[in-house]
């Protein structure tokens, strides 16, 4: 018997399909995963409900999860936007790093009042996360040279040099540990009232709103477009690539850098040698999820979110292992991702003999040698 | 007078905790435990995944040890979680019903403050920090001292007079031990000396038996590992150097020329904070704890390790636990002050080539 598959390129993505495939894909990546929960004696049921819905139990737990996506989005739009040019910044780490060094040097050397010091700290942390793609960006636009390489890269580089300052001349604190000191408080972001949630949100949504305006309704996001879907047209029809390349993969490195200290300007107060355990990274995946537009982006950030904090429920509530947990995550990224082909791609299977006859030919050539 | 107010405030601390005693009596029986109110629920967090060997597993052995010991505690852990993500994990033990939580790396520090805190009737204990509150104490081992055992065995195993020793990143937790070590070597061995290799992280297995080669082809025959990782162990038993693990026994894959390991048993310390807890006695304190406690030890040597080492060893041990003996006699460290010691050293001792990658 002969299984025949064909994969087509769909020309139109029916509604239902762009709607529910990512729900139909947590959902049997959920399924997949009760194998493993069962099998250490966690009720499937308990775990999910803790995991998926718990965390929308109070104001404290949404906050939880908000702290947890504020930085997610930010490197998550770092990650989006040179995706959108056509180019992979694997290396958001390096910058959110950069950033979070240099917004946490300003904020402890920098004394002005919390009106002025908050928008110096962030927009130093922009220039620095932009500096550290630039040289990147630069050899990509310029001679071509994989971006994918040289940002990844240049994360060791930072996280090389994070790890001498927090225990060279950045170290404080008693201890001697790897950390800096404490942020002072008018370094530190204010909560939105009522929650614990920090104005990191809030410049994460409103980035959100204004790179959604820059790339539907301007000339820049046309180009950014058209470059990102067919560079070489984009040439033959007068547009820069080089600019383009350039612009997108700085301004990634800025948002990464923003989402650098807006984790330790917001959540952490201050700089630890281990304090991004790989924000950067997880951004790839969320940028993947939400390439088809930025809101779809901001979604997969705050899913993450909530995927982090309710695993972090599960081992607490029950006694599972946070293997187990990663288990489960790693299933439902890679259910999503898998389920992002079936959106673009038509599969039909057919089952049943086909008179193809390739193969008989091949064999009758062998055996008339 | 402050030391007054303290003792009041600590009394009311304490009602506070009898409380949440009963507290946790009810909140069991939504969470689906049982319901006997003499339960006391303590709750560990651990930053990394467990592992079998390593950090972790030495809090984990801890848990477990005192698990077992006491039918009047039920314990629950939760590892690999980062310190970015430990505050929601603290407020959700803390609000559950747990009596005593224990946060088992430096990083989590912080957020443990911040919830202790927000819970005042939940006491707290941080793992090797430099900040309490009234409801949370911090406690670390002296582990130096376990390295300076290991080094008094090295000194006696080593033909070349040369250790070697494979770390993680230059903090003076990591230099005192590296020191400890030599100075150990040197109290049986005058000419000893340590090549020291630096990895910038705590468990890098390639990078470790990378590290291990390199100092074993200068010459080093007795090698101290403070990765969180059995590989450095490997790479020694398969060039014929002795090896000496961290954090818990390595016995089992270390191989032949295993030598012992220096161990954090943190049994005796957990056992006696759940104690103090459930008779109201505890108080926030600031334990560095080291021989003389029994929170620091050495495994049982392996096969290759001559009896009259094992005995000298025994000697200084007990030399060490009477105050006869102090690791730092002789050198520049001499009468430091605990809280120097804990936070200051950094720098090498004679007898260590090479100095402390700069800062």
């Amino acid at each position: 018997m002969l299984v025949d598959i064909e994969i087509d390129a769909r020309e139109q993505t029916p509604s239902w399909i762009a709607y529910g495939t990512p729900l139909f894909a947590i959902a049997a990546a959920l399924a997949v995963s009760v194998v493993a929960l069962v099998a250490i004696g966690v009720n499937p049921i308990a775990a999910y409900v803790e995991m998926f819905l718990r965390p929308f139990g109070t104001v404290a737990t949404i906050s939880n999860v908000l702290v947890r996506a504020t930085p997610l989005i930010l490197v998550g739009l770092g990650v989006y936007l040179p995706m959108k040019a056509g180019l992979w910044n694997i290396g958001a780490e390096g910058q959110l790093l950069a950033g979070a060094i240099v917004g946490t040097w300003i904020a402890i050397n920098v004394t002005l009042p919390q009106l002025l010091v908050i928008p110096v700290i962030l927009f130093g942390s922009a220039i620095a996360g932009g500096l550290w793609a630039f040289i990147p960006a630069w050899l990509r636009a310029k001679w071509g040279i994989s971006e994918i390489i040289t940002t990844l890269l240049f994360t060791f580089i930072a996280a090389d040099i994070q790890l001498y300052l927090v225990r060279g001349p950045m170290q404080g604190g008693s201890g001697g540990f790897p950390q800096t000191e404490l942020l002072p408080e008018a370094a530190e972001f204010p909560a939105i009232p009522g929650t614990r949630a920090h104005v990191g949100l809030l410049v994460a949504l409103l980035i959100v709103v204004l790179v959604y305006v820059a790339m539907n309704r301007t000339r820049f996001g046309f180009r950014v477009n058209f470059v990102g879907s067919n560079a070489d047209a984009a040439e033959q029809a007068g547009m820069s690539r080089y600019r383009v390349y350039l612009l997108t993969l700085v301004a990634g490195g800025a948002l990464a850098g923003l989402a650098g200290i807006s984790e330790i300007a917001g959540n952490q107060s201050r700089l630890h040698a281990s304090f991004a355990p790989g924000y950067g990274y997880t951004a790839v995946p969320i940028a993947l999820l939400g390439r088809n537009g930025v809101f779809r982006m901001l979604l997969a950030a705050l899913f993450f979110a909530l995927l982090f904090v309710g695993g972090n429920r599960v081992t607490v509530a029950m006694e599972v292992p946070s293997a187990i947990i990663d288990i489960v995550q790693a299933l439902v990224i890679l259910f999503l991702i898998t389920a992002e082909f079936f959106q673009r791609y038509r599969l039909s299977v057919s089952i049943g003999r086909r008179d193809d006859g390739r193969s008989i030919r091949g064999t009758e050539v062998t055996t008339d040698d | 007078m402050s030391r007054k107010k303290l003792t009041r405030r600590n009394a009311i601390r304490s009602a506070g905790v009898l409380g949440a005693l009963g507290l946790a009596g009810c909140s069991q029986l939504s969470g689906g435990g049982g319901g006997d109110s003499d339960q006391l629920q303590a709750a560990f967090v651990y930053q990394t995944s467990l592992g079998d060997v390593g950090w972790a597993r030495a809090h984990e052995n801890g848990r477990q040890a005192m698990d077992d010991s006491f039918d009047w505690i039920t314990t629950e852990y939760s590892d690999g979680v980062p310190g970015n993500e430990v505050r929601s994990v603290f407020e959700q033990y803390a609000s559950s019903g747990y009596d005593i939580v224990y946060g088992c790396t430096t990083e989590y520090q912080d957020p443990m403050l911040q919830v202790a805190e927000e819970y005042p009737d939940v006491t707290f204990e941080h793992c090797n920090g430099f900040e309490t509150a009234e409801n949370m104490g911090r406690y670390m081992g002296k582990f130096y001292q376990g390295w300076y055992l290991c080094g008094v065995a090295a000194g006696h195993l080593t033909e070349s007079d040369t250790l070697g020793m494979v770390v993680p990143i230059p903090i003076p937790q990591i230099i005192r031990q590296i020191n400890a070590f030599t100075l150990g070597a040197r109290t049986v061995n005058e000419d000893a000396t340590t090549k020291v290799r630096w990895l910038n992280g705590w468990a890098d297995p390639s990078g470790a038996r990378q590290a291990v080669n390199a100092i074993a082809d200068e010459g080093a025959d007795a090698i101290g590992s403070n990765m969180v990782t059995p590989a450095a162990l490997q790479a020694a038993t398969e060039r014929e150097a002795f090896n000496f693990g961290v954090n818990t026994s390595m016995a089992d894959q270390a191989g032949e020329y295993y030598a012992t390991a220096q161990i954090n048993n943190w049994a005796p310390f957990y056992k006696q904070s759940a104690k103090d807890v459930r008779n109201g006695e505890w108080s926030s304190d600031s334990l560095w704890g080291g021989l003389e406690t029994d929170i620091v030890d050495i495994d049982d040597f392996g096969p290759k390790v001559p009896d009259d080492v094992v005995s000298d060893v025994e000697t200084k041990r007990s030399e060490i636990e009477n105050g006869e003996r102090s690791v730092w006699t002789g050198t520049k460290f001499e009468g430091w002050s605990d809280a120097e010691l804990f936070s200051d050293v950094g720098s090498y001792v004679e007898g260590v080539e090479g100095s402390v990658p700069s800062s």
